[in-house]
């Protein structure tokens, strides 16, 4: 994967022009309205050589993908920042430096900063925003597919070529970064993640058939690996770098050098989106087990206990689908079901705590394409989109409260959403 | 996350090249040009400089008025007077660019207050009175080696504003005897010299604009940090919206007010009268009447 030229925008036109340029790609006359005017920017004669603005706290932010571009909105006050085209079918991703996106489209990984990062500086950090924007960096890729963030680095997966690309999160904009490279042996829907100590696990498969994982010490070569998780899919870590990996009948848990597999109860019983934290060492789950259905209107989570090896299933008030589970702050687990409501799962208790009323009932659509809830959680708020409204809702996980709605002047599809902050893994590995 | 934003490396390194330009260019700034000039890189070491300068000596400040003196970044102009100037005044750790300008070419009289802010990457020094005092003696002693002739009117305005710095101190030393041990909340950490000097208990809470309501989570955030610590106030840089303000009130049943850092000054506003309305804020917001 080579890093395509880069065509960036002049720093002075970002500095001069951000509401020029807003007004001339929103949709809607009133779809994208800076909360800060650019001449406060300007006015400050130090910050208006970068376009920064030194801000008072890290500043949160949400990209939304529609049909067309992607949205960047303030993750506290729900305000569109920016929008920016994009052609075709996009996903989204955090970069993994609490500051850019990465939007999976035609060409490759498109880098879209979200305007917002920390400086910090001894016992204290500086915040500054920027105008959101893609910055021109493009990672190339044929088929550019999942986007992991572990410990301070990025690890890319381009499923038509099977190229791994994987690289200090924090050197995402830096011409000079060095990368890791690999090449699994053949192409397939795949997935890759690095750990602290440079180990990393990547799926193995065809285009037909994805069989298992295989782990990689830091010079590439294999350390380990297991063929008993048939159409491998998804990842994610939980406390102690514990790996986790779904499989149709089970999950299979890198943790301490050594693969486990976890059966589920059921002979088919698919797993294949997986949410952890670092603070828990327990995974929510997906859990589906028609391997016929072409939409499984399943009502049961997965929760894995990486310490035990242990799994068991959560009844759920409704249904829900793969792209609306999320986590608290706490490690709560949360799941937007199709009756609209949140519902807030003690993972520890293996119960629903809380549901909570959020958007009106919706129905999974066949097609996993077209635009559908999705809930993304970040700092022990939950957002959630609903497409038929138009809109997003910022619900605090602890108390359930529904605090911050707002229209949007597109359908949501994808959302993702950036702390600001400088991880404190990405300094840390 | 990149440590230096890229606006920043990019000047850091044309100001480096700049800077060698200037080296190897022209002659050095004639030293017995009618009237020493001063230099300084943020506005607290300017109030000193020219307290100490009086009318003997011309200061100037490169961190525009009201500008971001901490991520101050420097024109080709700026780095020339840093090389042409008879004296030097910063803080080094505390402005990068600044920095690396001096690391470059060495002006000739430097006073770095960095001795004087020693709380670990803490600038903020010129919160506690008697270091400003401090540092105008220092001030006075480089200046008498630029300028010998004027070495006792600088003593002396060092002196006078030393006493006038003691009072200052003696004021907020009697106003806020009354509430010592008290906890200090504040959004940005930047009053812990001050607090040392008083007897105050600092307590950052990060992660509040004060323009921007916050998120549930972050109140309870705040919360957990001054639960059971008697606060009545939280103190922001800036004034706060009035949704911040009734969330402070609903939440934490605390008033907020503005407790400014003097780290950069408006039009009509200066150190001492800044470090008044903060002790008018203290007093008030700590309870110390």
């Amino acid at each position: 994967m080579r890093l395509a030229p880069r065509s960036r925008r002049p720093l002075t036109l970002a500095a001069t022009l951000p509401l020029a340029l807003l007004t001339a790609c929103s949709t809607t006359p009133d779809a994208a309205a800076p909360r800060e005017s650019a001449s406060s920017t300007a006015a400050d004669g130090a910050a208006a050589e970068t376009g920064a603005t030194e801000a008072a706290a890290s500043s949160p932010r949400l990209a939304i993908s529609y049909d067309g571009g992607v949205q960047v909105l303030d993750a506290t006050t729900l305000e569109v920042l920016a929008d920016e085209e994009f052609e075709g079918f996009t996903r989204l991703n955090p970069a993994g430096d609490g500051r850019h996106f990465l939007v999976s489209g035609k060409g490759g990984f498109h880098v879209l900063d979200g305007g917002s990062w920390e400086q910090p500086h001894g016992d204290h950090s500086h915040y500054y925003t920027a105008e959101p924007g893609t910055t021109g960096t493009v990672f190339a890729a044929e088929e550019p597919g999942h986007v992991v963030t572990h410990a301070g680095r990025t690890t890319l997966f381009d499923d038509g070529t099977g190229e791994v690309v994987g690289f200090d999160s924090a050197d995402l904009e830096d011409d000079a970064r060095t990368e890791r490279t690999y090449t699994t042996p053949a192409a397939h829907h795949g997935v890759a993640v690095e750990l602290a100590n440079g180990d990393m696990v990547v799926s193995e498969g065809t285009v037909d058939t994805r069989t298992g994982i295989r782990v990689l010490d830091a010079r590439n070569s294999e350390i380990a690996r297991n063929d008993s998780c048939p159409s491998v899919h998804g990842e994610t870590v939980a406390a102690d770098e514990a790996v986790v990996i779904g499989c149709t009948d089970g999950v299979l848990v890198y943790r301490d050098g050594v693969i486990t597999k976890v059966a589920s109860p059921d002979a088919y019983g698919r797993i294949g989106n997986q949410f952890g934290t670092e603070d828990s060492p327990i995974v929510l789950g997906d859990y589906k087990t028609d391997p016929d259905a072409e939409v499984e209107l399943t009502t049961r989570v997965s929760l894995i206990d990486t310490t035990t090896a242990q799994m068991r299933l959560v009844d759920l008030p409704s249904s829900y689908w793969y792209r609306s589970l999320g986590r608290g702050e706490h490690g709560e687990g949360v799941v937007l079901g199709t009756d609209g409501a949140l519902h807030v799962i003690d993972t520890a208790a293996g119960a629903v705590n809380r549901s909570v009323p959020v958007i009106a009932p919706w129905e999974v659509q066949e097609d996993w394409q077209s635009p559908q809830p999705q809930v993304f959680t970040m700092d022990g708020t939950a957002y959630v989109t609903d497409p038929a409204a138009k809109a997003v809702h910022a619900v605090d996980i602890e108390t359930g409260e529904v605090f911050r709605s707002a229209d949007l002047a597109v359908v949501p599809n994808e959302l993702k959403g950036v702390t600001g902050e400088a991880d404190a893994t990405s300094t840390g590995a | 996350m990149n440590p230096v934003p890229r606006g920043l490396r990019a000047v850091a390194l044309l100001t480096a090249a700049t800077a060698l330009a200037a080296c190897a260019g022209g002659p050095a700034a004639p030293a017995d040009a009618p009237g020493t000039t001063v230099l300084t890189s943020s506005y607290p070491l300017e109030f000193v400089a020219r307290e100490i300068a009086g009318d003997r000596a011309q200061v100037s400040n490169l961190t525009p008025p009201g500008a971001d003196s901490h991520g101050l970044e420097l024109s080709p102009q700026q780095v020339g007077r840093l090389g042409e100037a008879d004296l030097v005044v910063h803080l080094s750790g505390f402005q990068p660019a600044v920095d690396a300008v001096i690391d470059q070419q060495a002006p000739a009289h430097v006073v770095d207050a960095a001795p004087l802010a020693d709380r670990p990457g803490d600038p903020h020094f010129w919160l506690d009175p008697q270091r400003m005092g401090a540092l105008g003696h220092d001030v006075a002693a480089e200046l008498a080696r630029v300028d010998p002739a004027g070495a006792a009117e600088y003593e002396a305005a060092a002196e006078r504003l030393d006493g006038t710095l003691t009072a200052l101190d003696a004021e907020y030393l009697l106003a806020l005897e009354p509430c010592r041990g008290a906890t200090l909340v504040t959004s940005h950490e930047a009053f812990g010299y001050l607090a040392d000097r008083y007897g105050l208990v600092q307590v950052g809470i990060a992660g509040v604009d004060p323009h921007v309501e916050p998120t549930p989570s972050r109140v309870r955030d705040v919360v957990d940090a001054v639960r059971g610590r008697g606060v009545r106030t939280v103190f922001f840089e800036a004034t706060t919206s009035p949704a911040v303000a009734e969330t402070f009130a609903d939440d934490l049943g605390t008033t907020t007010a503005v407790l400014h850092p003097v780290e950069r000054v408006g039009p009509g506003q200066d150190y001492p009268g800044l470090m008044r309305e903060n002790l008018a804020a203290l007093r008030a917001g700590l309870g110390c009447a």
